[in-house]
């Protein structure tokens, strides 16, 4: 069965003041059927310029340079980047819907929630009169009242209570594939707790699969099946979920790891990542990383490396010392 | 010991064209010198405008800020001043709290020569450079003549520090000051923040709605828990994260996603009733928590407002806890324990 | 310094406008030093096209045009400049006060800044300048900076208020540097940009409002003013002599020009103020 979305070597450009920015760096990755993957990075690391190319939303003045984003459902295929006019639109929200974080201003602040649903309806060509029937569905779905939320306006809802209805028309057209960026951040300990249950028992429900962009570790830990971790733009480590977060084997997701800390349970090993994110108009030379690295020798400023399988199925990290990363951790399987 | 810092029975009001919102209400706090304390809520709990409270930038409606025992707001005018700066909030905003068209240098001289605290611009310029260096922004004069927007929001951050640090106050209250900041840094901020503690005895407050966070801060401190106004529980940081006395806590504690697949997906949530939050304009009679609460007893929760009452070591706001005489942790089976 | 010429030079608007600034300030105060006043009346010359000797022909009078051209700006640019400096002061130091101390007196401002604000300018200019006959630099420039500086107050005090909320600004109050130090060292250098260009735009205002009133005869007519020179033309029948179009068209060229590199410059500074879009 061929992978629902294959993203394959793709790199997104900024044209900025102080020249071209190479915002994603030759990301490859794929999403199975029903899959949960989710896209860990910080400021910098390129995780929202590869979410919004993904769905095809990027500014104007970003370019695609590369790459391929391959969507199979049903038995067709399509590149992404490929599609135009009609045919992006059907494939957008009937396919791949996105949900983008709850702040206002994912919200045209002069119209109701009603009427965000009509103009997404009418916008892929849904029936008017079914409308109804179907926007009280997804509100229940998402555990909120349609007959509150529906005659109110964006800023009379909580945070939370906004996100649920940015899931619900995501889901207008039971798409096979959900993007969500960032979909916990800025949101109470509680509201975090019922968004992430939510989304579990709908993926549960309706087995659509989903990306998830966060700056969040502990939203991957809840939801995710598969991680990848990005840093200056690139995919530095990809693993399942159990792998990367028992089983680290890049420096800057061992050291994501330990910057945050927890709540329950011993405290353990933690420590800031030194340094600041990269700036992209000027990348160090060689590893991205090699600036804040405990594990630098001299080969990382030779070259960046490539994703590197290490010692388990389907992970892979890009980084030359692996296995001194593994020696740290204790796991002597490396 | 006198606490450096006292609210007692502080209230504060806002009007609203929706009507009279309490902010905060009847709040007791003590700060010890030289404590990490910790202020954990969601949002509309009123940590915010506790934290504005303790820094003299806004009054109380009801009751009296204390500081060094002396009421703040019946204080004359240079009292009053000195009282500010012994007590300087770092906001939470990194590209907000500092001015864009001012220099690092600018910025951090400015007090320093306005309070006479320096003489001329070089010793400024000097003791500008110490202060950074005490946030660790080195090396000092790299920072000086640049703009906030040169910076990152970590360094901003250290920078507003270093601001507050200029008049010498005795105690920093940090309003979601690692909030806005990268995830692999924010554990170093809060290490230059409990840095001051130990090199210049500075008290420092941090509030935040990360739980995570508040036991970093507080390890071997005390966390307050406010909500809807109210600070709902207080005490040891290890005892609130172990075993919450008030259920409220124990669900925040149960609730927060860990960055830990096997624990977090395997915790024992507190279930609680009801929807949203009520809201601030309409609360409830009686302990504001009850329309939520798992433990609520009808006739008892409804009815009577909960004292602060010492339970194992902690102060807890709840009537079931504190008659049963055991956390609402325990009674709700839940917590790392 | 260099920074900021570099910054205004960097758009071409920026540049021209500088440069034709500087030009047209060189040739209004130091040119008359070279060219010496306009020469004396000889009506056998009247209304010569150009020659060699008379670049741009003569006038009315027999006098030459091109000597009448640059001794012409020096009264109207420094009326222009010293009313920019009234209105920008009024406006800045009025508008931060008012929002400043607030209550009744930011009312009391306000209203006045509505009234200000909906009086046409040029009826009450010319009523003004009709009854007093202004004659002192002065005088005029403060009649001229009142009627214009209604605008700009309102914006200072608009942006003081919303600075007043700013992060930055409730942490200076904190360290308890002074209202002085908040409001000159804080607030107003985010509106340098604001301020500079108003100044800038108050000086084209006053230039078109006394070419207005001297065209309307109403200021003493002393002196040589390009705004003169057009009364005169106007006055003395210009437009029906085939040769005196250079006595026509110069100083309104001048006049025009002139206005089109103040703006131009304005333009120019949009930048300069910004420090992000300063040198990284």
């Amino acid at each position: 069965m061929s992978a629902l979305l294959d993203v394959r070597d793709l790199s997104i450009d900024y044209r900025t003041r102080r020249g071209d920015v190479r915002a994603v760096r030759s990301v490859s990755f794929a999403v199975e059927p029903g899959e949960a993957v989710a896209v860990i990075g910080e400021s910098g690391s390129g995780k929202t310029t590869l979410a919004v190319g993904l769905i095809r939303l990027s500014p104007k003045n970003a370019r695609v340079a590369s790459g391929q984003v391959v969507f199979s459902r049903n038995g067709l295929t399509q590149d992404v980047l490929e599609m135009e006019g009609d045919e992006l639109r059907r494939w957008r929200w009937r396919d791949c819907a996105m949900v983008f974080q709850s702040a206002l201003n994912a919200f045209n602040p002069v119209i109701t929630i009603w009427d965000h649903f009509v103009d997404t309806a009418r916008a892929h060509g849904l029936a008017r009169h079914t409308l109804r029937g179907q926007a009280d569905e997804l509100l229940e779905l998402v555990r909120l009242e349609p007959r509150r939320v529906l005659p109110a306006y964006a800023h009379e809802l909580s945070g939370g209570m906004r996100q649920r209805v940015l899931i619900a028309l995501s889901l207008l057209l039971r798409p096979a594939l959900v993007i969500l960026d960032e979909p916990t951040t800025a949101l109470d300990i509680l509201t975090q707790r019922s968004i992430i249950d939510l989304l579990r028992d709908l993926r549960h429900e309706l087995g659509f699969a989903m990306i998830f962009i966060s700056h969040d570790l502990s939203l991957a830990a809840e939801l995710a099946d598969e991680m990848i971790t990005m840093y200056a733009g690139r995919v530095v480590e990809r693993a399942t979920v159990r792998d990367l977060f028992y089983r680290p084997r890049h420096p800057y997701s061992l050291g994501l790891l330990q910057a945050v800390p927890r709540v329950t349970g011993a405290m353990g090993e933690l420590g800031a990542i030194p340094g600041s994110p990269p700036d992209l108009v000027r990348l160090p030379r060689g590893c991205t990383y090699h600036p804040r690295c405990p594990f630098l020798v001299e080969e990382c400023t030779a070259e960046d490396p490539p994703l590197l399988a290490v010692d388990s199925p389907g992970h892979e990290a890009a980084c030359i010392r692996w296995r001194a990363v593994a020696e740290r951790i204790g796991d002597t399987r490396a | 010991m006198t606490a450096l810092l006292a609210l007692e029975n502080v209230s504060r009001d806002f009007r609203t064209p929706g009507g009279t919102i309490v902010a905060v209400r009847d709040v007791a706090l003590d700060v010890a010198p030289g404590e990490a304390l910790c202020l954990v809520g969601e949002s509309g709990c009123g940590k915010t405008t506790t934290g504005r409270l303790l820094a003299g930038i806004i009054r109380p409606t009801r009751g009296r800020v204390l500081f060094e025992g002396h009421d703040v707001w019946t204080a004359r005018g240079s009292q009053r001043g000195r009282f500010r700066r012994s007590v300087q909030l770092v906001h939470q905003d990194p590209y907000a709290s500092l001015n864009p068209v001012r220099t690092i240098r600018q910025t951090l001289t400015a007090p320093l020569l306005h309070h006479g605290i320096v003489r001329g611009g070089r010793a400024a310029e000097q003791r500008a450079a110490e202060l950074l260096e005490l946030v660790d922004l080195e090396p000092a004069d790299q920072f000086l003549p640049k703009y906030p927007h040169q910076l990152s929001g970590g360094q901003r951050q250290r920078v507003s520090i270093a601001r507050a640090l200029t008049v010498g106050p005795r105690a920093i209250v940090a309003d979601e000051a690692v909030s806005m900041v990268d995830v692999s840094i924010r554990l170093a901020l809060l290490d230059v923040l409990l840095g001051l503690r130990e090199r210049l005895g500075v008290t420092v407050v941090l509030i935040t709605h990360d739980l995570a966070v508040a036991r970093y801060f507080a390890r071997g401190g005390r966390i307050a828990v406010m909500y809807l106004g109210r600070v709902v529980e207080i005490g040891p940081t290890e005892a609130i994260v172990g075993a919450a006395g008030h259920p409220y806590s124990a669900a925040l504690v149960s609730a927060i996603p860990e960055a830990d697949p096997e624990v977090t997906r395997t915790k024992r949530r507190v279930p609680l009733r009801g929807g949203e939050i009520p809201s601030l304009l309409d609360l409830p009679p009686g302990c504001v928590f009850h329309p939520r609460c798992p433990l609520a007893e009808v006739g008892l929760c409804d009815v009577r407002v909960p004292d602060l009452l010492p339970l194992g070591g902690r102060a807890v706001a709840c009537h079931v806890a504190v008659r049963e005489g055991r956390p609402a942790a325990e009674l709700l089976q839940v917590g790392s324990v | 310094m260099i920074e900021t010429l570099r910054l205004i030079t960097r758009r071409p608007a920026g540049l021209i406008g500088l440069v034709g600034v500087v030009l047209f300030a060189a040739m209004s105060y130091l040119g008359p030093l070279v060219v010496g006043a306009p020469s004396e009346v000889n009506i056998a010359l009247q209304y010569k096209p150009p020659s060699p000797d008379h670049l741009l022909g003569t006038d009315y009078q027999g006098r030459d045009v091109l000597a009448q051209i640059v001794n012409g700006g020096r009264d109207l640019l420094t009326i222009a400049l010293l009313t920019a400096l009234f209105s920008t002061s009024l406006a800045v130091s009025l508008g931060a006060l008012s929002a400043t101390i607030g209550g009744r007196f930011d009312a009391a401002m306000m209203a006045v800044t509505d009234v200000g604000l909906t009086i046409p300018d040029i009826v009450v200019l010319v009523v003004i300048a009709a009854i007093l006959r202004p004659t002192s630099f002065v005088l005029l420039a403060l009649i001229l900076a009142l009627l214009q500086c209604w605008f700009l107050l309102r914006l200072v005090r608009a942006q003081i208020l919303s600075l007043k909320e700013r992060e930055y600004v409730e942490a200076a109050r904190s360290l308890d540097l002074g209202v002085g130090h908040i409001v000159f060292r804080e607030m107003l250098p985010n509106m340098r940009g604001y301020i500079a260009i108003h100044f800038i735009l108050a000086m084209t205002a006053a230039i078109y409002a006394q070419t207005g009133i001297i065209l309307l005869g109403l200021l003493p007519l002393e002196g040589t003013s390009w705004g003169l020179m057009l009364y005169f033309a106007n006055s003395q029948g210009a437009i029906f002599f085939r040769d005196s179009f250079w006595y026509i068209f110069s100083p309104i060229a001048a006049i025009a020009l002139f206005q089109l590199c103040l703006v131009s410059l304005a333009r120019g500074l949009e930048d300069v103020f910004d420090p992000r879009l300063r040198a990284a």
